[in-house]
């Protein structure tokens, strides 16, 4: 027996219970408290449980009641987008005081009325918790007074011994900031001012300066262009203004209206991106052959056209002569009324377009010099010549501006290397709303308002200008870009005096918007209409000179080395990556390859046999400068062979949870692909990357896994998006929609004796950019479902937009003809839901509606089963924000569903309800134009009609008796009340 | 928006409404009490509501005690034919205690099954299980799970019988939004203050009603370091998943007591109608003949999604 007292080894019994004991304590309490706890918490469980037990709800009315605010009531204030520097006109809506929902702004030159799935989604910016809630000096909180002096001091010192300032921007269009810009250049000297843009246009701005000795970029005009060619720009999808574009080459492609002029629209391109799915024509073509394809279109156009100049062979393209012959026969008929882009960042590329652009009479028609955008100034050579500087020690200061180029510009990493080293500036500040990764790298951290805290404005094109107005105060200790300066530049002037007095001094001389008598007047309407528009002086004279010598400078592409061609793009979901952290932008698809929550490396299906990589495959692509990312494949038809394709603005690692799919509450469950690192910026500078081939496999992430119109199992087509050729049209306005024999009808037909609510969706409009999945997850409360749910295909998006691949089997693996569909539930006259139904929660309306009812479905999902269009969907949990605060962007119009309900379109049902009893209450009828739903008020092509058929004046009634018209699946016998317009190509059949 | 003189909104203003023996009908007197209290508006144009402002207070308070005066002498305002539930009264304030007797009844009878199970007497078992399942039942599905006759103590005593009833101060002075808002709302503390600024005792008082202090206390901490205003209890609320617009009805001619019983003679708010589903839709089915001639507007609606969305 051993005996504890003479055994060190053993404890003494009291020994024991004193080390159990504290070890019990370690986390404040006993095992017996915990206990004890615990049966006091079963009894407040049992006594909350009868539900009555809680204290009544209280209601707790304002102080003194704001007069422009109430409960219940929205109030929509016009301002301008904060999501990309395009500065799209926007109506936020504000309810008891939150901003809930971004929506287009009609009155706006810029998006007519649509805005962006990323312009919507700023809303979630805003309530994210991750942002910098305070100043932090070296990782520590401190006030802004402190900030500001201490900042104030160091740039007089620097300025009294003649340093260096530099202030590092995005491009920035608001004349308020440069007004305030100029206010700190007088009061420390030598300002310099570095401007760059993630998704750069620096190569057009400086082909320009070439060509036409103007450094600037030109306004488009896509809806004056009858025919249209573009190298790789994503003009529907991300390229410098796209909300603007999508509505200006909808216009010419309506072919009603433009009957034998709709546009054509030809795409020569590496990926396959949103833009190139709406082509006319679309040909493969890599990045490297760009320059010798344009040299050789533009030999062909200067051969027919008798040009002076012909440039030299600058380089082998495998474009066949047959299809470049074909678009400069086209390009040569409509001189004047034709556009030629390029997204190339080659300089000598954009020259090429330019040249071709000047011989074929397109400037001052189709595209604009003398009245240009102001949306990208950025200058790639200035922020090279930046990192020069700063490797030779030469800058004192360095202040980024909501810039964050230590992820994002080009060379990142060696902007971080030096800012990481001893030959850093002493003062480093960065304005950002969140510690991002250029923040992390500064002395001081300074957090930034969002949009809809702060005071501003833009100037996105010649002679507009667009208003912020903050909708709240701002949530945390943040300021904004013109506060900012102001007190640096030792103003006491508030925002809002000092936009408006920049306004007075500089828009309003020549305003032209409203005939204001007073500028109290023209400041009142413009904040009530959001933006101006004003008489700038001509930015270029008329007749500008075109220089023939840049043509002659123009170099053949440089070879590329490696196996395959990069194609690193910024994605219609993502961007550049700035709003890495906004879970409705991370579960948004991308329009072409559907894939959500994360990055993926496209191959063409040639490549990836050669390869030997499947879907799903993890692959690491390695770029010439080291730099590696690793992410799963992607095989997408109709990409370029020799070429692979991936997203920007992914694998973030300082945005915050949602931006690295993180675990953070159980939305987002641990994923085994969780680390990969899949930031395409590092590889960004080499053109020629080689693919390595691992051994893990992942499931993508996508929302639509089927892409063909057949019928998997039995194979005939199903004709789901009807299509013709605009001949065809021509000749017969039904061409492409044959006459349907619907199936007798089991059930006596319902009346609808007086309004019926029904919608239309032009197919040649809709350009599949998803604005309006956002629109209607914002308006509806649709929860984020997480990587993990998407993957178990239980995404929540109550509308879609279906794709689809056709053309012949070859084709439809090498260049496939695309379609793109919304999908939302039809609300069918004999819904195949509603008979199945076994409790009656689903069931129709007298206006047509089929009517969910969440507080009476049981869950059986018999309807999810039954509805031949998938649009039903089901909440498998109760789905949280990963932020509580996000609960704020709620709309309380709309009931948030609990586990075990299905949900689906109610063809905005709120919104119906409030136009009615509006009417009511004033005392007349709904009006056509009265109701539009969510989606169709974002829509930037206006694809989407929504209205009351059985008044035969309103537009959805014009609509659904064009001959035009067809319904999906109508032969089933469902009457859906959604009627689609078929796509019509310009294209021979 | 600060809105030290109130005068430039007819919200603001002492909207002193005289009900015409509450025979007219709702929107003729709320036409009649908005012109009122547009008159009202004009009449203290720019007087300062603030109590420090001595001067245009005292005119105003002159005007309130007229018109004390002359409502005093006028008969009590005879009331109409309300729905018959009007008069269900809960005497005590507290609901949750009584839950927790029935359930505590239900608790023990439970435990009298299992322990009548156990020694073997099976009927007297049933017998008290059926009365466990009586209990439960009334404890979950009857009356007072409606919470008709709700009625909490509120944090202040206000009456709408001397408010509404004697005074005859329109419902939309302090309910405005039920005119234009889904929403009818509880008055914000500077509605209150319109008339409290200068009243602060009832003629039959001798001294200052604790009462009415609470406003001030409230009104005053408006631009402290702690702005706290009054916590009301609720007492009608809807269940989950339905959404009831206050605008339309009044738009339809409704009248607030058609729902909320003869609030004008409640000296403590209760809920008079049960707020079931059944006893909306009754009303939205009838049409105006079958309908008892108190319901003016029957009819209305009944597919699901105007209210389930």
């Amino acid at each position: 027996m051993i005996d504890p007292q003479n055994n060190p080894e053993m404890e003494s019994k009291e020994a024991l219970a004193a080390r159990l004991e504290s070890e019990d304590r370690r986390d404040g309490i006993t095992r017996r408290q915990f206990l004890q706890g615990l049966s006091a918490s079963f009894a407040g469980m049992a006594v909350a449980a009868c539900g009555k037990a809680e204290a009544p709800e209280k209601i707790i009315p304002y102080l003194d009641q704001p007069a422009t605010t109430a409960p219940g009531l929205s109030r929509y204030y016009a301002t301008t987008c904060g999501g990309c520097q395009s500065a799209c006109g926007a109506l936020a809506k504000s309810r008891e005081g939150r901003p809930i929902k971004m929506e287009g702004n009609p009155d706006h030159p810029i998006s007519q009325g649509g805005l962006c799935g990323r312009g919507q989604a700023t809303i979630m910016d805003l309530y994210d918790s991750s942002r910098l809630k305070e100043p932090l000096l070296e990782g520590s909180p401190v006030s802004w007074d402190k900030v500001d002096s201490e900042i104030r001091r160091q740039l007089d010192s620097i300025s009294k011994k003649g340093g260096h300032v530099v202030v590092v921007t995005r491009t920035i269009s608001s004349p308020s900031i440069h007004a305030a810009g100029k206010a700190l250049k007088s009061r420390y000297g030598a300002v310099r001012h570095v401007v760059y843009d993630p998704a750069s246009a620096s190569s057009i701005l400086e082909a320009h300066e070439k060509t036409h000795g103007l450094r600037a970029l030109p306004s488009y005009h896509f809806d004056k262009a009858r025919v249209l060619a573009s190298f790789g720009a994503d003009f529907l999808g991300t390229w410098l203004s796209p909300v603007e574009f999508s509505r200006d080459w909808a216009a010419a492609r309506d072919p009603q209206k433009m009957r034998s002029r709709m546009s054509y629209f030809v795409q020569l391109e590496s990926r396959m991106s949103p833009t190139g799915a709406n082509a006319d024509r679309r040909v493969r073509l890599k990045p490297s052959e760009e320059i010798a394809t344009l040299a050789q279109l533009g030999r062909l156009l200067a051969t027919r056209l008798g040009w002076a100049e012909i440039p030299s062979r600058l380089g082998n393209t495998s474009v066949p002569v047959r299809e470049l012959a074909a678009l400069a026969r086209k390009l040569a008929a409509a001189r004047g009324e034709s556009l030629v882009v390029s997204g190339s960042k080659s300089v000598g590329a954009q020259v090429l377009v330019n040249w071709i652009n000047q011989r074929l009479g397109n400037y001052g028609k189709t595209l604009d010099l003398s009245k240009p955008s102001y949306q990208y100034a950025g200058d790639d050579r200035a922020m090279a010549e930046l990192q020069e500087d700063l490797r030779a020690g030469k800058i004192d200061a360095l202040l980024f501006l909501d810039s964050n180029p230590a992820y994002d510009s080009a060379n990142a990493a060696g902007l971080r290397q030096i800012l990481e080293s001893d030959r850093r500036p002493r003062l480093m500040v960065s304005l950002a709303d969140r510690l991002d990764e250029t923040a992390a790298l500064c002395g001081y951290a300074l957090p930034l308002s969002h949009a809809l805290e702060s005071w501003g404005d833009a100037r996105p094109a010649w002679g507009v200008a667009s208003l912020l107005q903050p909708l709240l105060r701002p949530l945390y200790n943040s300021r904004s870009i013109i506060e900012t300066l102001l007190a640096w530049g030792g103003s006491s002037a508030s925002a809002h005096d000092f936009v408006r007095g920049v306004w007075k001094t500089e828009i309003y001389p020549t305003q032209k918007s409203c005939p204001a008598t007073s500028f109290d007047a023209f400041w009142n309407k413009a904040v009530e209409r959001g933006v101006v528009s004003f008489q700038e002086p001509a930015a270029a004279p008329k007749g500008l000179g075109f220089n023939a010598a840049a043509l002659a400078a123009v170099r053949p592409a440089p070879g590329v080395a490696g196996s395959l061609e990069l194609d690193a793009f910024v994605s219609v979901p993502l961007f550049d990556g700035r709003q890495a952290n906004n879970p409705w932008l991370q579960e948004m698809p991308d329009p072409v390859t559907k894939v959500t929550w994360g990055n993926a490396a496209s191959f063409s299906p040639a490549d990836a046999a050669r390869l030997g990589v499947e879907e799903g495959r993890i692959v690491r692509l390695s770029g010439a400068n080291g730099a590696v990312a690793e992410l799963p494949a992607h095989i997408q038809p109709g990409q370029a062979d020799g070429v692979v394709a991936a997203a920007l603005g992914h694998g973030r690692k300082a945005a915050g949870p949602v931006a690295f799919n993180e675990p953070r509450r159980r939305l987002f469950p641990i994923e085994e692909d969780a680390i990969l690192d899949a930031d395409l910026y590092p590889l960004r500078g080499s053109a020629g990357i080689s693919v390595q081939k691992l051994e893990r496999t992942v499931v993508l992430a996508k929302i639509q896994t089927y892409d063909y119109q057949e019928d998997p199992i039995l194979g005939y087509n199903r004709n789901i998006v009807h299509e013709t050729t605009l001949n065809d049209y021509l000749k017969d306005p039904a061409a492409g929609n044959p006459e349907v024999e619907s199936e007798s009808e089991l059930w006596p037909k319902h009346k609808y004796p007086g309004r019926k609510w029904a919608m239309a969706i032009d197919l040649n409009s809709c350009t599949g950019c998803s604005a309006c999945m956002v629109a209607c997850r914002a308006e509806n409360n649709i929860p984020v479902v997480g990587k993990a749910e998407v993957r178990k295909k239980r995404d929540l998006y109550w509308i879609r937009i279906d794709r689809y691949y056709s053309g012949s089997p070859q084709k439809q693996e090498e260049n496939p003809r695309v379609s793109q569909e919304p999908m939302l539930c039809q609300q069918c006259d004999n819904a195949p839901c509603e008979t199945v139904c076994p409790v009656a929660a689903t069931s129709h309306s007298s206006e047509g509606l089929n009517m969910q009812v969440y507080n009476r479905c049981v869950g059986t999902r018999f309807c999810e089963n039954n509805c031949p269009y998938k649009v039903r969907r089901f909440n498998w949990f109760d789905y949280e924000h990963n932020d509580l605060i996000q609960n704020l962007a709620l709309n309380p119009d709309v009931t948030v569903r609990t586990r075990g309900v299905m949900e689906k379109c109610t063809f905005c049902v709120q919104r119906i309800n409030s136009a009615e009893i509006t009417a009511k209450t004033e005392g007349r009828e709904v009006k056509d134009g009265d109701v539009t739903s969510a989606c169709q008020q974002s829509c930037p092509t206006q694809a989407i009609v929504f209205g009351d058929i059985n008044d035969p004046k309103s537009r959805i009634a014009k609509l659904a008796k064009n001959p035009r018209a067809f319904r999906v699946l109508a032969e089933l016998g469902t009457g859906p009340s959604v009627f689609y317009q078929t796509k019509v190509r310009n294209e021979a059949a | 928006m600060d809105q030290p003189d109130g005068s430039s909104s007819p919200l603001f203003a002492p909207a002193i409404v005289q009900s015409a023996g509450g025979s007219g009908s709702g929107t003729q007197s709320f036409k009649k009490g908005l012109l009122l209290g547009f008159v009202g508006a004009a009449m203290i144009a720019g007087a300062p509501l603030a109590a420090s402002a001595a001067g245009a207070s005292k005119s105003k308070a002159r005007q309130i005690a007229h018109y004390l005066k002359t409502v005093d002498a006028q008969p009590p305002i005879p009331s109409p034919e309300w729905p018959p539930y009007h008069d269900v009264h809960m005497p005590d304030e507290s609901f949750a205690h009584i839950n927790i007797a029935w359930l505590t009844v239900v608790f023990v009878l439970l435990a009298g099954v299992s322990g009548l199970w156990n020694f073997g007497f099976v009927l007297p078992a049933l017998g008290t299980l059926l009365l466990a399942l009586a209990a439960a039942y009334e404890t979950f599905f009857g009356s007072r799970y409606l919470m008709q006759g709700f009625s909490p103590r509120q944090p202040i005593d206000y009456s709408h019988q001397l408010h509404a009833g004697k005074l005859g101060i329109s419902c939309y002075y302090c309910h405005h939004g039920a005119l234009n808002s889904d929403v009818a709302g509880v008055p914000s503390v500077n509605v209150c203050m319109n008339c409290h600024a200068v009243i602060h005792r009832t003629t039959t008082e001798t001294q200052d009603s604790p009462q009415i202090a609470k406003i001030l206390a409230a009104w005053e901490s408006r631009n402290g370091p702690h702005p706290k205003s009054i916590a009301w209890n609720r007492i009608h609320r809807l269940p989950n998943y339905v959404h009831f617009s206050h605008r339309v009805h009044i738009a339809n001619g409704i009248r607030c007591q058609e729902c909320h019983g003869a609030i004008e003679t409640m000296s403590r708010v209760h809920q008079a109608a049960p707020l079931t589903m059944g006893w909306c839709i009754d009303c939205h089915r009838l049409n105006k003949a079958q309908a008892p001639n108190y319901w003016k507007h029957a009819g209305g609606p009944t597919d699901c999604n105007h209210c389930h969305f």
